[in-house]
Protein backbone atom coordinates (compact mmCIF):
# COMPACT_ATOMS: atom_id res chain seq x y z
CA UNK A 1 0.00 0.00 0.00
CA UNK A 2 1.38 3.59 -1.12
CA UNK A 3 2.58 5.32 1.91
CA UNK A 4 0.54 8.90 1.88
CA UNK A 5 -2.60 6.20 1.50
CA UNK A 6 -1.69 4.37 4.76
CA UNK A 7 -1.03 7.42 6.51
CA UNK A 8 -4.84 8.91 5.76
CA UNK A 9 -6.19 5.22 6.41
CA UNK A 10 -4.16 5.56 10.00
CA UNK A 11 -5.79 8.66 10.14
CA UNK A 12 -9.32 7.97 9.64
CA UNK A 13 -8.35 4.58 12.02
CA UNK A 14 -7.38 7.15 15.08
CA UNK A 15 -11.14 8.71 14.54
CA UNK A 16 -12.64 5.76 14.80
CA UNK A 17 -13.76 5.29 11.24
CA UNK A 18 -14.43 1.57 11.01
CA UNK A 19 -14.57 1.29 7.05
CA UNK A 20 -10.74 2.64 7.35
CA UNK A 21 -10.12 -0.14 9.53
CA UNK A 22 -11.67 -2.99 7.95
CA UNK A 23 -9.15 -1.98 4.65
CA UNK A 24 -6.23 -2.02 6.66
CA UNK A 25 -7.54 -5.54 7.82
CA UNK A 26 -7.76 -6.05 4.25
CA UNK A 27 -4.21 -5.11 3.37
CA UNK A 28 -2.39 -6.28 6.01
CA UNK A 29 -4.41 -9.51 7.18
CA UNK A 30 -2.33 -11.89 5.07
CA UNK A 31 1.12 -10.46 6.66
CA UNK A 32 0.08 -10.99 10.25
CA UNK A 33 -1.37 -14.44 9.06
CA UNK A 34 1.95 -15.83 7.58
CA UNK A 35 4.07 -14.66 10.87
CA UNK A 36 1.55 -16.41 13.23
CA UNK A 37 1.46 -19.43 10.87
CA UNK A 38 5.09 -19.65 11.23
CA UNK A 39 5.14 -19.21 14.81
CA UNK A 40 2.38 -21.19 16.15
CA UNK A 41 2.67 -24.41 13.50
CA UNK A 42 -1.54 -24.20 13.44
CA UNK A 43 -3.93 -22.52 11.31
CA UNK A 44 -6.47 -21.97 13.60
CA UNK A 45 -4.56 -20.67 16.32
CA UNK A 46 -2.58 -18.74 13.75
CA UNK A 47 -6.43 -17.37 12.79
CA UNK A 48 -7.08 -16.51 16.32
CA UNK A 49 -3.75 -14.93 16.89
CA UNK A 50 -4.24 -12.93 13.77
CA UNK A 51 -8.03 -11.87 15.23
CA UNK A 52 -6.81 -10.81 18.58
CA UNK A 53 -3.90 -8.95 16.94
CA UNK A 54 -5.91 -6.95 14.90
CA UNK A 55 -8.48 -6.22 17.70
CA UNK A 56 -4.94 -4.54 19.42
CA UNK A 57 -3.95 -2.79 16.56
CA UNK A 58 -7.28 -0.89 16.67
CA UNK A 59 -7.32 -0.34 20.55
CA UNK A 60 -3.53 0.96 20.43
CA UNK A 61 -3.84 2.86 17.14
CA UNK A 62 -3.39 6.29 18.85
CA UNK A 63 -0.22 5.22 20.07
CA UNK A 64 0.94 4.65 16.62
CA UNK A 65 3.30 7.17 14.93
CA UNK A 66 4.78 7.35 11.77
CA UNK A 67 7.96 8.00 13.97
CA UNK A 68 8.20 5.23 15.72
CA UNK A 69 8.71 3.03 12.17
CA UNK A 70 6.89 1.29 9.85
CA UNK A 71 3.23 0.41 10.34
CA UNK A 72 4.51 -3.27 9.15
CA UNK A 73 7.32 -3.53 11.67
CA UNK A 74 5.08 -2.24 14.59
CA UNK A 75 1.93 -4.51 13.56
CA UNK A 76 4.83 -7.23 13.54
CA UNK A 77 5.54 -6.59 16.89
CA UNK A 78 1.86 -6.79 17.87
CA UNK A 79 1.65 -9.83 15.94
CA UNK A 80 4.62 -11.35 17.15
CA UNK A 81 3.46 -10.79 21.20
CA UNK A 82 0.04 -12.45 20.07
CA UNK A 83 2.34 -15.84 18.99
CA UNK A 84 4.48 -15.33 21.93
CA UNK A 85 1.85 -15.40 24.56
CA UNK A 86 0.43 -18.29 23.29
CA UNK A 87 3.46 -20.04 22.71
CA UNK A 88 3.95 -19.78 26.10
CA UNK A 89 1.16 -21.68 27.08
CA UNK A 90 1.43 -24.12 23.88
CA UNK A 91 4.23 -26.05 22.74
CA UNK A 92 4.25 -27.24 19.21
CA UNK A 93 4.19 -30.28 19.02
CA UNK A 94 7.53 -32.73 17.53
CA UNK A 95 6.64 -33.60 13.27
CA UNK A 96 5.16 -36.51 12.71
CA UNK A 97 5.98 -39.06 10.02
CA UNK A 98 3.11 -37.57 7.76
CA UNK A 99 4.83 -34.01 8.83
CA UNK A 100 8.02 -35.45 7.77
CA UNK A 101 7.30 -36.97 4.45
CA UNK A 102 5.44 -33.64 3.14
CA UNK A 103 9.02 -31.90 3.89
CA UNK A 104 11.42 -34.43 2.23
CA UNK A 105 8.75 -34.01 -0.78
CA UNK A 106 9.01 -30.16 -1.06
CA UNK A 107 12.82 -30.08 -0.61
CA UNK A 108 13.10 -32.99 -3.50
CA UNK A 109 11.60 -31.18 -5.75
CA UNK A 110 10.74 -27.23 -4.88
CA UNK A 111 8.66 -25.85 -7.37
CA UNK A 112 9.20 -22.00 -7.65
CA UNK A 113 5.83 -20.95 -9.34
CA UNK A 114 3.78 -23.34 -7.16
CA UNK A 115 2.18 -21.82 -3.52
CA UNK A 116 2.37 -24.14 -0.63
CA UNK A 117 -0.76 -24.92 0.70
CA UNK A 118 -1.22 -23.85 4.79
CA UNK A 119 -1.00 -27.41 5.63
CA UNK A 120 1.98 -27.93 3.91
CA UNK A 121 3.54 -25.00 5.52
CA UNK A 122 2.33 -26.36 9.09
CA UNK A 123 4.34 -29.60 8.29
CA UNK A 124 7.76 -28.23 6.65
CA UNK A 125 8.02 -25.63 9.40
CA UNK A 126 7.64 -28.20 12.28
CA UNK A 127 10.50 -30.70 10.56
CA UNK A 128 12.63 -27.18 10.01
CA UNK A 129 12.25 -26.04 13.68
CA UNK A 130 11.84 -29.06 15.42
CA UNK A 131 15.21 -28.92 17.19
CA UNK A 132 15.53 -25.71 18.01
CA UNK A 133 15.05 -23.38 21.02
CA UNK A 134 12.21 -20.99 20.97
CA UNK A 135 14.25 -17.68 20.29
CA UNK A 136 16.11 -19.56 17.82
CA UNK A 137 12.86 -20.42 15.82
CA UNK A 138 11.45 -17.05 16.63
CA UNK A 139 14.55 -15.37 15.06
CA UNK A 140 14.67 -18.34 12.43
CA UNK A 141 10.92 -17.65 11.07
CA UNK A 142 11.86 -13.33 11.36
CA UNK A 143 15.31 -13.54 9.37
CA UNK A 144 15.04 -16.45 6.96
CA UNK A 145 11.00 -17.32 6.22
CA UNK A 146 10.03 -14.00 6.43
CA UNK A 147 13.13 -12.01 5.05
CA UNK A 148 13.29 -9.91 7.73
CA UNK A 149 16.49 -7.16 8.27
CA UNK A 150 18.26 -7.82 11.44
CA UNK A 151 17.73 -4.15 12.41
CA UNK A 152 13.45 -5.26 11.83
CA UNK A 153 13.98 -7.94 13.51
CA UNK A 154 16.04 -6.09 16.68
CA UNK A 155 12.63 -4.03 16.89
CA UNK A 156 10.47 -6.56 16.66
CA UNK A 157 11.70 -8.76 19.52
CA UNK A 158 13.47 -6.68 21.70
CA UNK A 159 16.72 -9.11 20.65
CA UNK A 160 20.27 -7.35 20.39
CA UNK A 161 21.78 -7.83 16.97
CA UNK A 162 24.55 -9.68 18.34
CA UNK A 163 21.88 -12.08 19.40
CA UNK A 164 20.26 -12.44 16.66
CA UNK A 165 22.86 -13.21 14.24
CA UNK A 166 24.23 -16.15 16.58
CA UNK A 167 21.19 -17.37 17.56
CA UNK A 168 20.61 -17.25 13.74
CA UNK A 169 23.46 -18.87 13.05
CA UNK A 170 22.86 -21.76 15.74
CA UNK A 171 19.65 -22.20 14.05
CA UNK A 172 21.36 -22.55 10.22
CA UNK A 173 23.48 -24.99 12.14
CA UNK A 174 20.54 -27.58 13.45
CA UNK A 175 18.59 -26.95 10.55
CA UNK A 176 21.46 -28.60 8.59
CA UNK A 177 21.88 -31.77 11.28
CA UNK A 178 18.23 -31.66 10.98
CA UNK A 179 18.34 -32.02 7.47
CA UNK A 180 21.28 -34.82 7.30
CA UNK A 181 19.35 -36.71 9.98
CA UNK A 182 16.58 -36.98 7.70
CA UNK A 183 18.52 -38.13 4.73
CA UNK A 184 18.73 -35.04 2.85
CA UNK A 185 22.22 -34.82 2.10
CA UNK A 186 22.93 -34.77 -1.62
CA UNK B 1 29.86 -23.11 1.35
CA UNK B 2 29.30 -27.01 0.54
CA UNK B 3 27.36 -28.39 -1.96
CA UNK B 4 24.61 -29.34 1.37
CA UNK B 5 24.27 -25.60 2.48
CA UNK B 6 23.80 -24.18 -1.05
CA UNK B 7 20.88 -26.63 -1.39
CA UNK B 8 19.42 -25.59 1.33
CA UNK B 9 20.13 -21.93 1.04
CA UNK B 10 17.50 -22.18 -2.14
CA UNK B 11 15.08 -24.01 0.40
CA UNK B 12 15.16 -21.11 2.15
CA UNK B 13 15.18 -18.98 -0.75
CA UNK B 14 12.00 -20.77 -2.16
CA UNK B 15 10.15 -20.25 0.90
CA UNK B 16 10.83 -16.78 0.59
CA UNK B 17 8.82 -16.68 -2.30
CA UNK B 18 5.96 -18.18 -0.46
CA UNK B 19 3.52 -16.96 1.72
CA UNK B 20 0.76 -18.79 3.66
CA UNK B 21 -2.27 -17.00 2.75
CA UNK B 22 -5.37 -17.33 4.59
CA UNK B 23 -8.04 -19.35 3.37
CA UNK B 24 -11.42 -17.33 4.22
CA UNK B 25 -10.24 -14.08 4.19
CA UNK B 26 -13.47 -12.11 4.22
CA UNK B 27 -14.54 -14.46 6.76
CA UNK B 28 -11.25 -13.02 8.98
CA UNK B 29 -12.34 -9.46 7.81
CA UNK B 30 -15.81 -10.07 9.41
CA UNK B 31 -14.93 -11.88 12.38
CA UNK B 32 -12.64 -9.10 13.34
CA UNK B 33 -14.77 -6.09 12.54
CA UNK B 34 -17.37 -7.43 14.36
CA UNK B 35 -14.98 -7.94 17.55
CA UNK B 36 -13.60 -4.26 17.22
CA UNK B 37 -17.92 -3.17 16.85
CA UNK B 38 -18.08 -5.36 20.17
CA UNK B 39 -14.88 -3.85 21.75
CA UNK B 40 -16.33 -0.27 20.78
CA UNK B 41 -19.81 -0.30 22.13
CA UNK B 42 -18.85 0.43 26.09
CA UNK B 43 -16.25 3.07 24.88
CA UNK B 44 -18.96 4.88 22.85
CA UNK B 45 -20.83 4.71 26.02
CA UNK B 46 -18.56 5.39 28.61
CA UNK B 47 -16.69 8.49 27.14
CA UNK B 48 -19.74 10.86 27.59
CA UNK B 49 -20.48 9.08 31.10
CA UNK B 50 -17.41 9.89 32.08
CA UNK B 51 -17.33 13.18 31.18
CA UNK B 52 -20.67 14.01 32.72
CA UNK B 53 -19.64 12.22 36.13
CA UNK B 54 -16.42 14.67 36.32
CA UNK B 55 -19.09 17.48 35.37
CA UNK B 56 -20.90 16.70 37.87
CA UNK B 57 -18.36 16.07 40.35
CA UNK B 58 -16.63 19.72 39.49
CA UNK B 59 -20.19 21.49 40.00
CA UNK B 60 -21.06 19.71 43.35
CA UNK B 61 -17.21 20.65 44.91
CA UNK B 62 -18.30 24.31 43.51
CA UNK B 63 -21.58 24.64 45.38
CA UNK B 64 -20.01 23.16 48.41
CA UNK B 65 -17.07 24.98 48.53
CA UNK B 66 -19.79 28.17 47.64
CA UNK B 67 -21.78 27.07 50.66
CA UNK B 68 -19.34 26.43 53.46
CA UNK B 69 -17.93 30.38 52.38
CA UNK B 70 -21.45 31.68 52.62
CA UNK B 71 -22.56 29.71 55.75
CA UNK B 72 -19.24 30.86 57.43
CA UNK B 73 -19.31 34.47 57.04
CA UNK B 74 -22.81 34.36 57.82
CA UNK B 75 -22.19 32.77 60.93
CA UNK B 76 -19.26 34.71 61.65
CA UNK B 77 -21.11 38.28 61.03
CA UNK B 78 -24.19 36.86 63.51
CA UNK B 79 -21.59 36.24 66.16
CA UNK B 80 -20.33 39.55 65.93
CA UNK B 81 -23.77 41.18 66.23
CA UNK B 82 -24.42 38.86 69.32
CA UNK B 83 -20.71 40.14 70.86
CA UNK B 84 -21.07 43.65 69.82
CA UNK B 85 -25.02 43.55 70.83
CA UNK B 86 -23.97 41.61 74.34
CA UNK B 87 -21.22 44.14 74.79
CA UNK B 88 -22.90 47.02 74.01
CA UNK B 89 -25.45 46.19 76.29
CA UNK B 90 -22.84 45.66 79.20
CA UNK B 91 -21.12 49.37 78.58
CA UNK B 92 -23.34 50.88 78.02
CA UNK B 93 -26.98 50.29 79.10
CA UNK B 94 -29.88 50.78 76.23
CA UNK B 95 -32.13 53.59 77.23
CA UNK B 96 -34.98 55.17 74.86
CA UNK B 97 -33.31 58.16 73.17
CA UNK B 98 -30.00 56.79 73.45
CA UNK B 99 -29.19 57.50 69.60
CA UNK B 100 -26.15 55.80 69.07
CA UNK B 101 -27.24 52.97 70.82
CA UNK B 102 -30.61 52.73 68.04
CA UNK B 103 -27.94 53.84 65.49
CA UNK B 104 -25.67 50.74 66.04
CA UNK B 105 -29.04 48.55 66.69
CA UNK B 106 -30.32 49.02 63.43
CA UNK B 107 -26.86 49.57 61.62
CA UNK B 108 -26.04 45.84 63.18
CA UNK B 109 -30.06 44.54 62.47
CA UNK B 110 -29.94 45.70 59.07
CA UNK B 111 -26.44 43.96 58.58
CA UNK B 112 -27.78 40.63 59.78
CA UNK B 113 -31.01 40.75 58.02
CA UNK B 114 -29.05 41.51 54.90
CA UNK B 115 -26.91 38.31 55.55
CA UNK B 116 -30.21 36.31 56.75
CA UNK B 117 -31.54 37.48 53.36
CA UNK B 118 -28.70 36.44 51.51
CA UNK B 119 -28.28 33.10 52.71
CA UNK B 120 -31.96 32.08 52.00
CA UNK B 121 -31.55 33.12 48.63
CA UNK B 122 -28.61 30.62 48.26
CA UNK B 123 -30.18 28.26 50.01
CA UNK B 124 -33.60 28.46 47.95
CA UNK B 125 -31.43 28.45 44.58
CA UNK B 126 -29.60 25.29 45.60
Amino acid sequence: MEQRRLNSIILKCKDGDTEAFRLLVSEYQNMGFSLALKLLCSESDAEDAVQEAFVNVWQNINRYSESKGKFTTWLYKIVYRVCLDRLKHKKITSPLPIDQTVFLTYVSAPDPEQQLMNSQWVAIVKVLVSELSSKQQIVFTLSVLENMETEEIEKITGLSADNIKSDLYVARQKIKKQLTRLGYDK
Amino acid sequence: MTNNEQLIDNIFKDLQNKHPRLSHPNEMIDSIMRKIEQESQPTRWFVPVRNCSIAAAILLLFIFTFQMITVNYATDGASIIAYQNETLSKTRPIKDGDLYINYIQKKLYGKSSYELLKKKIYESKY
